[in-house]
Parts: structure tokens; C-alpha cells; sequence
């Protein structure tokens, strides 16, 4: 008889420590290290009730699978992915997504998801076949056609001068730049106040359209750990990955040639992504421009460094050399100085 | 008619089939099939799958098929009540032969 047959369903309650150490546990022996971020939890049981498979997510996220090896074969993985998509659909996020180890792409789509991109390493699947290019065709114009196209990706952690000169001199070197602004909230300010301010900040330049990025930058908050190795080097692993999804589905759609970079003298990670676009971009035809920060005070304007003076105690007005006065007029808003204040708290 | 929100139907167990339907405004239709059964069956399910939309008069979606051997009326029933879903429309019992 099948051996899945004999396997029952069963939610774990991530909320309660029993469950969630039984969980962790059996990662544990598959060697998986989760981050502490899960949301929903389920598995397979024996009939002595011991895990036997399980997968997990966090919001649109699957992530954890572990399945014992006595089940491989048995189409275990089909049943969890499958109770993870309903789940995620019944919270209304019809395009769940997976990022794997490469060589375990092939389980995914045989559970229905489409490989968006991948690395030698790792590649990311999501549930829409096509959602990627799709997702990017919405932004196309129908008179794009043979002009030079180009793009910025900016989390705009608030919005700088440091920003404002980077997207004027891309504008200034192509016919149409489109500009995402990282969509997910992990930043002190939320997605809607940046993409405002980004929007509100060009909007005086007639060849600029600013975009949400949509859940297809793969940024260091999504991208999931817990299949790593102690020798993987995450931060190549996750800014090959954010590269090649650009390049494989992001820039296709909307003939992208040219993709702009602020230079990075001082943030490493930064600099690690720009050195991944500088690998993968050129074998798509994709041209990295990167273009030498603007300093104040021999100093280059970054959104670190005006959250660092916010934080040290800083009022918006005295940062009128970094920033723009739309982003001086928003910190000057209730929610600018609620934003100001929990800046200061976590200090 | 016209695929109001995404809908999805049927499973990724062994003999069932996962038909999921996607909102492609303008976009003609885009069918995707995986399926264990693909050499042998695969032109006999985007058969049915096209047969199942026409009857619906849907022009303009994405369809995501996930098969695990299921028979022809498994999918017949898995297409129309992703349909149903997608579209937001009761069943026709009476058209049934």
C-alpha cells in the first residue's frame, strides 16, 4: 500500500511553544535553520503522531520543507505545498512564491509553480505561470517602441537628494526610466509614504515613471536563509538571484537595456549587489551605469546617513542639504513625526 | 465571460488534477500544463480544458493546469468549477447531457 495514505494532515500551532519546538526540531534533523518570521505551519504525521514532512510560509513565502527520506517519491511535498497554496489564497495572496536550492526547482513545478529565474544556486519559483513578465508588461506604453529604456531600483529609505540626483542624470541618459521602489515593509518608512515621496520627488520629470516593485526584488528581508550552508555567502546567493530575476523577467517585458546604481562606497552589501549586476546583466544584454554619489559635507547623501541624524536627533530642517523639501515637508507631517520619534526609540 | 478574480480548484493529490484560473484582461488565453501524463495525455487534457473555457465563453485568462493522472471527467469537473469560481457564476445543471 501507498505509504502517503497512511499520513495525516496536521496544522502545527506555531503559537504554541510545544508545537513549534516539535517543528524547529525536525528542521533541525534536516539541518534547516529557520528564521523566526513563520506564520503558518503544517505537516505530516505518522500514526504515532511524529512529523514526518513539513512546509511553511511567511506571507507569500513558502519556505521550511523537510521531508524524510523513507517518503521521497511519495508526492509528500505535493501535499504540503498544496495546503500552504490554499492557506495562502484564503489570506488573499493568489501568487505564492518559492526560492529553493536550483536542483530542487524541478519538485516545485511539478507542484505547479514556474521557475521565474535561477542562479547554480538557488532560483525562485511563484504560482502564476508568466506573473513576472506580466507584471511588468502593465507598465509598458504603446509608444515604446525603439526608445532607449532604462531602470532604477531604490528603497528610498526616505527619499534623499542623494535619489533625486541619481534618477535626473538615468532621465537624463535615456528616453524612459522606470523607477521601482521596493515594495516590502521592512522599512522605517512604509511602502506607501516612500513610493509618495519617490513619485512626488520626479515628478517635475516628464520621462520618469515610478513603479511598486512588486515581489520581485529579492531583497535581504525576503530572502529566506534557512536551507544555507555555514560556507554559502548569502548576500552573492540573494543579489545573483535579485539580478537574474531582473534580467530574465523584470527587463524582457519592458526593453530595458540600461539599469542604473548609485556608486557605494560604504555599505558592503551594496556593493556586493552591484557587483552581481555587473556579472549577470551584460550576458542579457543589459548595460550597469553607475553613477558616483553626490557628497555634502565630503560626505556621500545616503538614506542610512539621514536616518543615523534623525535618529542622533537631528530636526528635518537642519538636514536641508540631504534632503528634498518633499521629504522635509513629509517629516514635518504627523506621520514624519511619528516615523522620527520610533527612530529615536529604537536607538 | 469574464474572470473576475483568480479561482482555483481541485488538489496536488495522486489522481486529482489543480486547475488554477488567473484574471489576463485583453490577453487572449495562456494555458500552462504539467502533468505526469503529459506524452500520453497532454493534448487530451488541453482538449478538454479549451472545450470546458469555450463553454463558459471564456476568452481572456491564464490557466494553470497541475495533473496527477486524473481521468477526463475529473478534469471536466475541475475546470468547470474553477469556472464557476473565477468567474463568479452558479452552475448550469440543466445543460448537462
Amino acid at each position: 500500500m501507498d505509504m502517503e495514505t497512511n499520513l495525516q494532515r496536521r496544522d502545527i500551532l506555531l503559537t504554541i511553544p510545544r508545537e513549534k519546538a516539535e517543528l524547529l526540531a525536525f528542521l533541525e534533523r534536516h539541518h534547516l535553520h529557520p528564521e523566526d518570521d513563520l506564520t503558518y505551519a503544517t505537516a505530516l504525521v505518522n500514526d504515532e503522531d511524529e512529523i514526518v514532512a513539513c512546509g511553511a510560509s511567511n506571507g507569500r513565502l513558502l519556505k521550511c520543507f523537510a521531508v524524510n527520506e523513507d517518503l521521497r517519491g511519495c508526492n509528500a511535498l505535493g501535499r504540503l505545498v498544496n495546503d500552504l497554496t490554499t492557506y495562502c489564497m484564503q489570506q488573499g495572496c493568489f501568487n505564492p512564491m518559492v526560492v529553493t536550492r536550483t536542483h530542487n526547482v524541478p519538485l516545485f513545478e511539478n507542484c505547479g509553480f514556474s521557475c521565474v529565474a535561477q542562479t547554480e544556486q538557488v532560483g525562485l519559483l511563484e504560482r502564476i505561470p508568466g506573473g513576472a513578465a506580466r507584471f511588468a508588461a502593465a507598465f509598458r506604453q504603446s509608444d515604446d517602441a525603439g526608445k532607449i529604456i532604462g531602470a532604477i531600483v531604490m528603497n528610498a529609505n526616505p527619499f534623499t537628494k542623494g535619489h533625486r540626483y541619481l534618477v535626473e542624470q538615468a532621465a537624463a541618459q535615456c528616453d524612459v526610466l522606470h523607477v521601482f521602489v521596493v515594495e516590502e515593509d521592512r522599512s522605517v518608512f512604509p511602502f506607501a509614504h516612500r513610493l509618495a515621496l519617490v513619485e512626488q520627488g520626479t515628478s517635475d520629470l516628464a520621462n520618469v515613471r515610478v513603479h511598486p516593485g512588486g515581489p520581485y526584488i529579492i531583497s535581504q528581508a525576503t530572502f529566506p536563509r534557512y536551507f544555507l550552508k555555514e560556507t554559502d555567502d548569502a548576500a552573492v546567493m540573494q543579489t545573483e538571484l535579485d539580478a537574474q530575476v531582473f534580467a530574465r523577467a523584470i527587463a524582457p517585458a519592458l526593453n530595458i537595456t540600461l539599469r542604473f546604481v548609485g556608486t557605494e562606497p560604504n555599505c558592503g552589501l551594496t556593493d556586493q549587489y552591484n557587483r552581481s549586476m555587473q556579472t549577470v546583466l551584460p550576458q542579457y544584454g543589459i548595460r550597469l551605469v553607475e553613477i558616483p554619489r553626490i557628497e555634502s559635507g565630503e560626505q556621500a547623501i545616503s538614506a542610512s546617513r539621514v536616518r543615523a541624524l534623525l535618529s542622533q536627533g537631528s530636526s528635518p530642517e537642519e538636514l536641508g542639504e540631504l534632503l528634498p523639501p518633499v521629504t522635509t515637508e513629509f517629516l514635518r507631517s504627523e506621520e514624519g513625526r511619528e516615523i522620527i520619534h520610533s527612530l529615536r526609540q529604537t536607538k | 465571460m469574464i474572470v473576475k478574480q483568480p479561482a482555483v480548484a481541485g488538489t496536488l493529490e495522486s489522481s486529482d488534477i489543480q486547475v488554477s484560473i488567473f484574471p489576463n484582461p485583453g490577453n487572449g488565453l495562456d494555458i500552462q500544463l504539467q502533468s505526469i501524463a503529459k506524452a500520453q495525455f497532454g493534448d487530451s487534457i488541453l482538449e478538454t480544458t479549451r472545450a470546458v473555457l469555450a463553454e463558459f465563453e471564456i476568452t481572456d485568462a491564464v490557466v494553470s493546469l497541475v495533473d496527477k493522472g486524473a481521468f477526463d471527467w475529473v478534469i471536466r469537473s475541475r475546470l468547470q468549477a474553477a469556472c464557476c469560481r473565477a468567474t463568479e457564476s452558479k452552475f448550469n445543471w440543466k445543460g448537462e447531457d
